[in-house]
């Protein structure tokens, strides 16, 4: 595996940046591939020996217990592909906006087929269809097979995008059959090699390097699905009074407190206008970085989900000592590469929340040989530079930088550093507050997943996923396109969104449910789902959780849920095709500083909180 | 042991050549003014300037200018009763000048960075540097003056425990204390006669670039970054009080005799006198046009000359009791005025990568020849943008020299990073070089004006190959510096012959510079790969090769015209009929050959642009290839 010393941010470029540097390779590795699947002798050993594998599941298949979901198996050196399916799929919001992804897909594939049947001049169309996606990499090269069918020939990158909704639909069919057998992702697996031909070979990979190239993948194809609205506007007419996806519900809770708080401060239920009518533009762009346009077209097909949930932007500010003149710069990126410092004198347990705050809001002194080209000075001037952060995303990757390239090669860094539970976010306007007088009114960022890198090098390591047991029932809550139109009323959203905070099986326990006695996934007091978690949605086997809750209890020699706050959350730690529930505390042990311990946290995904209303 | 370390301190760095293209006598500040001196005595101002040079003045007169530095002066201090001045530059070095007569009569490179602010004690002597190498050093004046070409050492005492850039610098007369000012966001305190460390004082919020300290050394008065000024009890490490009368970073202050008032300048305009026994009660002085940089009392202390980032320096009334107490108003402009010059803000090397097209602060623009080393057009205020697009020739040459504007003037920087100062070759046509036998003799730009530039030093040439076509001004400042460090040298172009000169330029001039000016360098031409195609319309049976095969590499010189490659494709790619006929190599141009045509019938084109005969090959890659894959040209038959 191959790492890139990341600067302090990395963009959206990046991505690019490290296609073209394994470029040279890829095209070796891709030569030795024709070659390995010219001789069918070579292809007969692989078989093999992924069989190999696969009956060596079967053998510890018995020892296996329940699985909480259903697991994926280890096809060889596919841990890094394992955590990172594991943790897409428990990422809040993600399989419901790829459920739709997908739809969209489908549908203008569709439409574009009914306007064949009525254009004659259609040649022409297909040419300039594809023109503007080829000019990606991964999209150069249009596949023909598997989708003869399809009108719009599909890239790579759409097949990746698709196969992993296969993926999850598949899983959450393992899931109500209650099956415990270990899947292969085979086919996502082969897509994800199709179009990011670094993957190939059965090497350990980084997970990280995974995770960037699907987001990226999943992010192409919605520009493509936009960009063939966008050229066609006439062919989806019908579509384009779809209803948005209310992702932002769930996000975008701020603003409403605020107004709340103006019109009666006691009430706890975080009701407001604007969400009812959260598709006007002005409300939304009066209370988000202005940046990020919630107008409704962005929430139509071709809606960025990757883009909207993982991009944040950076802000570098820097001023000349000289003329103190201040130039500012703003990138976009999809994760946040975080130094490991020694954390031994800097920081005590208490300030544990704010860690990242400080290894990431920086300020560096240009100075020395490295002085600053001021523009206004003609000359190089001493400088100071900030990095902040303008925006955070929805979900904040935080990328530990624990491998360095040195003269040695690629080390790593096992230093312990802690991993709250719950961080305090540190955009910029956040920061601001804290200097003032006014409450501090700082969004919060929870932690929802977790990729663990074991081992003391990259090539020899194993990758676990530790994941938040949680079906995400409140993503699907009042899906407004899964619904006839106008049928959404502000009641009913607001209401499912109370009922949902809880994200506890309901067998946990009655003081886990809700007074409203939810009992039903599909229609829960007049709140409709969206029919997508029946398709691809997570379905947790809460008998196993609870289970495990029990063993705790008896190990601990109490009731765990009577002696811990009861809404606390379940853990799922996901090893390839062992998937065990833990509680918090047992997580909390799992994340804690063990001596010389080459288990470390590796990449961590952080969930913006909505805003609770405060008395 | 091999010392694997990159940029190890034994490493020698590469040494640049640099000239600044400059009037003979720069009589106005070209650009802001960091400091102001006053010898009352005589009534001249001395005005320490951003475009190198320290100008002398008697009220509003130019004297003479002060001319060895060779970057931003920051600070200059008259001592000895104002016959000597001393001068912190971030060329890094401090000089020791004669300051009646006006020249440097020593160097002191001790400081490693940007020499920022100096500090006087005028009973001791003794003057003290600092700057971004955190390093303090105390000078004996006396010691300093001293200083011979012989006897060139001198001794130092070091200031230690600044751990970041100083920025300002402060001592009392009788030299009992000394504060300086840093990033550090704090002033630190030490007695400059046993160099002890004294103190920290914390209280800003921003870098300290202005510092007073009284005459007993008792108290202390801080100008910041942070917009305020801090009125300090260094007997009780206390802040007495904090003025804030500006909006924006306080950049420079002066404290009347007895402490009982502040005047204040900076980054917002604004000069501000304020009565330090009741801060509330404060006069603007004045308003200026650029952020303040610098302030100094007149003779009779009823005024202040003030210096600003722009190149004028105003003398402005300052208030009395009258306007205190707001029965008078103040005076809305100045008693007096040294007008400055402009400084060239913006420069633009045009295609020929000979001619400079700039534009100055007051709007003007004008054109610069690099290899003359002067002015050549004045434009007036005009637009730079129409101008730079007039002058757009459809010519490619290299880069070869690097353009500075730090101090307000063109600087060329020969031999700087990756740029090869002899990478660029034109005819002598091209060049404009008439009286030269063969007009399309090539000539290198960087051998040119590097011959040029030291032409005095090597002596008259003898060999033609190496004669001198153009020469600068005999006032043109040559500079031998380390690159993106310290400067080794400076000399005037037509001072190079002097004996002492002599030496030193043999010492200095980099190698680099020596075996080209002498060395004909013809094998360093710049080559251009590229294919050439013909023409579907060309017939099959004029092609000495198949027209299905992939044609041969070739490899030529980036200056060879389009003529050469007809006459090339005349006589190497097309036959006379039969496609192995042979014999035609030695065909003349110009003269049918034996296919019958001639050079002017071969039409070359690339990206279906028709190319003019007389464009060169680099001129083709840059502007209609554009792309660094090899060059392919199609050619054809065209009857004329």
């Amino acid at each position: 595996m191959t790492i890139l010393e990341n600067e302090v941010i990395s963009m959206r470029n990046k991505l690019s940046l490290s296609k073209r540097k394994y470029k040279n390779s890829e095209q070796i590795k891709r030569k030795y591939l024709y070659e390995e699947e010219d001789l069918p002798a070579k292809r007969q050993v692989f078989g093999e020996m992924i069989n190999g594998y696969r009956s060596d599941q079967r053998n510890n298949g018995d020892v296996l217990q329940d699985s909480p979901v259903a697991t994926l198996s280890n096809m060889g050196n596919t841990c890094f592909l394992n955590s990172v399916i594991y943790t897409l799929r428990f990422a809040p919001t993600f399989l419901h906006n790829l459920h739709h992804l997908i739809g969209d897909l489908g549908l203008v594939n569709s439409k574009f087929s009914q306007h064949k049947a009525k254009t004659s001049s259609l040649g022409r169309n297909i040419g300039a269809l594809t023109g503007p996606s080829s000019r990606s990499t991964s999209s150069k090269d249009l596949l023909t097979i598997g989708s003869s069918c399809d009108f719009i020939p599909k890239s790579k990158v759409q097949i990746v995008t698709e196969k992993l909704h296969e993926l999850f639909v598949t899983m959450h069919t393992l899931e109500m059959k209650d099956s415990t057998d270990p899947y292969q992702p085979v086919a996502f697996l082969q897509a994800v090699r199709e179009a990011n031909s670094i993957f190939e070979g059965n090497n350990q990979q980084d997970a990280h390097e995974l995770l960037v190239y699907l987001l990226d993948n999943i992010r192409e194809t919605c520009d493509i699905l936009a960009q063939q609205v966008h050229q066609y506007p006439d062919l989806m007419n019908e579509a384009e009074s779809m209803s948005p996806v209310n992702s932002s519900k769930i996000w975008n809770v701020r603003r409403s407190w605020k107004k709340t708080l103006k019109k009666d401060k006691n009430t706890k239920e975080p009701i407001s206008e604007e969400q009812a009518n959260g598709s006007n533009p002005i409300d939304y762009e009066d209370s988000t970085s202005p940046e990020c346009n919630y107008g409704g077209n962005r929430r139509r097909i071709g809606y960025n989900f990757v883009a909207e949930d993982f991009e944040g932007i950076t802000l570098r500010r820097t001023k000349c000592l000289e003329c103190e003149s201040i130039t500012e710069r703003k990138e976009p990126f999809y994760d946040i590469p975080v130094p490991i410092i020694s954390l031994k004198d800097s920081i005590d347990v208490l300030n544990e929340c704010d860690i990242f705050r400080k290894a990431c809001v920086t300020t560096e002194k240009l100075c020395d040989a490295n002085k600053y080209l001021c523009e206004n000075c003609e000359r190089y001037n001493e400088a100071s530079r900030e990095v902040l952060f303008e925006k955070l995303p929805n979900i904040m990757v935080l990328q530990l930088k624990r491998f360095t390239t040195s003269s040695m090669g690629v080390q790593k860094v096992n230093t312990y550093v802690p991993t709250p539970l719950e961080i305090e976010c540190f955009c910029q306007s956040c920061c601001l507050e804290d200097n003032t007088e006014s409450p501090v009114l700082r969004h919060r960022y929870q932690l929802c997943c977790v990729i663990m890198h074991l081992g003391g090098t990259m090539a020899s390591g194993h990758y676990i996923a530790y994941v938040k047991a949680s079906d995400h029932l409140e993503d699907y809550a009042d899906c407004t396109r899964d619904l006839p139109k106008g049928s959404l009323s502000a009641s009913s959203s607001e209401k499912s969104l109370n009922i949902l905070k809880f994200l506890k099986p309901k067998t946990l326990g009655n003081a886990l449910i809700d007074k409203n006695g939810l009992s039903s996934k599909c229609v829960m007091n007049g709140v409709r789902m969206c029919k997508s978690i029946d398709c691809c949605g997570v379905r947790l086997n809460t008998n196993v959780i609870e289970n495990s809750i029990n063993c705790y209890s008896r190990k601990i020699g109490q009731d765990y849920y009577s002696t811990n706050a009861a809404n606390e959350d379940m853990w799922l730690e996901c090893d390839d095709e062992s998937v065990r529930p833990l509680t918090t505390q047992e997580f909390k042990e799992e994340l804690g500083f063990k001596a010389n311990s080459t288990s470390t946290p590796y990449l961590l995904f952080y969930a913006k909180m909505p805003d609770v209303a405060l008395d | 042991m091999a010392n694997l370390k990159p940029g190890s301190q034994n490493a020698r760095k590469k040494v640049q050549v640099s000239m600044v293209i400059c009037e003979a006598e720069e009589r106005k500040h070209r650009s802001g003014v960091n400091a102001l001196q006053l010898d009352p005595a005589l009534d001249r101002l001395y005005s320490a300037g951003r475009d190198s040079i320290i100008r002398v003045h008697e009220h509003e007169r130019f004297l003479q200018s002060m001319e060895h530095h060779t970057d931003w002066v920051n600070d200059i201090v008259l001592c000895c009763g104002g016959r000597h001045l001393i001068s912190a530059s971030s060329d890094t070095t401090v000089k020791v000048w004669n300051a009646h007569k006006g020249f440097c009569m020593s160097t002191l490179r001790t400081h490693k960075d940007y020499v920022k602010a100096l500090a006087y004690a005028k009973d001791r002597e003794q003057v003290a540097s600092a700057g971004l190498d955190k390093s303090i050093y105390l000078w004996d004046i006396n010691t300093l003056t001293a200083l011979t070409a012989s006897n060139n050492t001198v001794t130092t005492s070091s200031l230690i425990g600044s751990k970041e850039s100083i920025y300002s610098l402060a001592m009392n007369p009788s030299g009992s204390v000394i504060v300086s000012g840093s990033t550090e966001k704090a002033l630190r305190l030490w007695d400059p006669r046993t160099c002890a460390k004294l103190f920290k004082l914390k209280g800003h919020s921003d870098n300290v670039k202005a510092l007073v300290v009284s005459r007993d050394g008792t108290q202390c008065l801080s100008g910041s970054s942070d917009g305020s000024i801090k009125h300090w009890n260094l007997g009780t490490q206390r802040i007495i009080q904090t003025i804030r009368v500006h909006t924006d970073s306080v950049w420079a202050l002066l404290a009347t005799e007895n402490f009982t008032y502040v005047i204040s300048g900076g980054r917002d305009k604004k000069v501000i006198m304020t009565d330090l026994k009741n801060i509330s009660n404060y006069v603007i002085v004045c308003v200026e046009e650029a952020p303040v940089l610098k302030m100094c009392f007149t003779a009779d202390q009823q005024a202040v000359w003030i210096s600003t980032s722009d190149s004028s320096i105003r003398c402005w009334k300052l208030p009395t009791d009258k306007h205190f107490k707001e029965e008078v108003k103040m005076p809305t402009q100045p008693i007096s005025l040294i007008p400055g010059g402009a400084a060239i803000r913006q420069a633009a090397v045009l295609n020929d990568k000979r001619h400079i097209l700039t534009k100055d602060t007051h709007g003007h623009v004008a054109l610069y020849d690099v290899l003359r080393a002067r002015k050549i057009e004045d434009l007036g205020q005009v637009n730079f943008q129409d101008e730079l697009k007039n002058r757009f020739k459809m010519v490619y040459v290299s880069n070869w020299f690097n353009v500075d504007l730090k101090t307000g003037m063109l600087t060329i920087h020969l031999g700087q990073d990756e740029v090869d100062c002899f990478s660029a070759w034109v005819s002598a046509r091209d060049a404009g070089i008439r009286d030269t036998p063969e007009p399309d003799h090539k000539v290198n730009y960087g051998k040119l004006l590097l011959q040029a530039l030291f032409e005095h030093w090597r002596g008259v040439e003898t060999d033609p190959e190496n004669r001198l076509y153009f020469s600068v001004p005999k006032h043109i400042p040559l500079i031998l510096s380390e690159v993106g460090g310290r400067t080794l040298y400076r000399v005037l172009v037509g001072d190079t012959a002097g004996d002492t000169e002599n030496a030193l330029l043999n010492d200095t001039v980099p190698n680099w510079v020596i075996s080209n000016i002498e060395d004909n360098c013809t094998n360093k031409f710049i080559k251009v790969q590229f294919y050439l195609q013909p023409h579907s319309s060309v017939p099959s049976h004029l092609l000495k090769q198949d027209r299905m095969k992939k044609p041969d590499r070739l490899v030529a010189n980036d200056f060879i015209q389009c003529r050469k490659v007809a006459e090339h494709i005349l006589e190497k790619l097309l036959g006379d009929g039969s496609a192995n006929s042979p014999g035609c190599g030695d065909a003349e141009s110009n003269t049918p050959s034996n296919n019958g045509y001639t050079v002017d019938q071969i039409e070359l084109t690339c990206n279906d642009q028709v190319l003019d005969p007389s464009m060169d090959l680099r001129t083709i890659k840059h502007f209609i290839w554009k792309s660094s894959s090899d060059l392919t040209l199609y050619y054809k038959i065209i009857n004329k």
